[in-house]
């Protein structure tokens, strides 16, 4: 895989694989999002959550996709800092709001399933909070951005946010071992393989990789409006300056 | 098989996640078009 950065450092390459790329993994997204949902839904009820196991199909892979996005996040924001790369600088910008709206997601869809199981829409405890904290970077890294006219010194400044803030990262995956957490640990992906029947495993996988998929195609979407913008604004400035 | 037990939580967690995956998906897809566009107008220009 070491060919992939350099394949895809080249924007013109990048737009010719980013063609068929995005709209093939939208399809996967879709395909797998439809058979994930079935075996989600008629999936019979969790002895101990009820009926609001199903709320787990769709908050599970929402928080796996925030802190993968952020992952991506990182890496592009480091290759744009360190090596000036104009490409992973468009793959910075598009990840964060894709970040920010799958954080939302796990935020709502977790408070949504908190209230019924743990009484509570909200707690301050470690897992919750550091999520929390990881919407508001998202936020933070976006409005730097666009709060200055030098798009070079916004994508500096929000990249040194997004490569500090990374290390909120172990802090999320952690929280639930270092400190006395109401949030569970993780339950899909262990050494000692899932901690649930595969009646309910398989639909989570299947919804992971389709978030997967999604996120996938849209970053790659995000990206390439990235590079038609930068694009358009080149062309504007080598017209202005005749 | 889901019996409507405990709805209102369930159903406002997938409309929300419908919601916010349509505005993500024509976000995305209005945005890149409007750029394209606009890229294709001035190259042929």
């Amino acid at each position: 895989m070491s060919w992939a950065p350099a394949f895809l450092s080249n924007p013109d390459r990048f737009m010719a694989f980013s063609r068929w790329a995005a709209p093939m993994f939208g399809v996967i997204a879709v395909a797998l999002a439809a058979v994930g949902l079935y075996l989600g839904f008629t999936a019979p009820e969790d002895y101990q959550q009820g009926q609001t196991v199903r709320i787990m199909f769709i908050h599970v892979p929402a928080a796996q996709m925030s802190m993968f996005a952020y992952v991506c996040l990182g890496v592009a924001s480091f290759l744009a800092l360190i090596f000036r790369h104009t490409l992973a600088d468009c793959a910075a910008q598009a990840a964060a709001p894709l970040g920010a709206a799958f954080t939302f997601l796990a935020l709502v869809t977790g408070s949504l399933w908190g209230r019924p199981m743990w009484g509570t829409w909200w707690e301050w405890d470690g897992r919750l909070t550091s999520v929390l904290v990881m919407f508001l970077l998202y936020i933070a890294y976006i409005a730097l951005r666009a709060s200055m006219d030098d798009e070079q010194k916004a994508a500096r400044a929000a990249a040194i946010l997004a490569l500090v803030g990374s290390i909120n990262l172990p802090i999320i995956h952690f929280s639930v071992e270092w400190w006395n957490s109401i949030h569970q640990g993780s339950s899909l992906f262990r050494k000692e393989g899932p901690a649930m029947p595969p009646v309910f495993w398989i639909p989570l996988l299947l919804m992971a990789l389709a978030y997967m998929s999604a996120f996938g195609s849209l970053w790659l979407v995000g990206i390439r409006a990235e590079v038609w913008r930068r694009r358009v604004e080149a062309a504007q400035l080598r017209a202005a300056r005749g | 098989m889901f019996d409507f037990k405990y709805a209102e939580f369930i159903v406002p967690a997938f409309a929300i996640t419908a919601i916010v995956f349509a505005g993500m998906v024509g976000f995305s897809l209005a945005r890149a078009r409007r750029w394209r566009r606009r890229y294709e107008e001035l190259t042929r220009k």
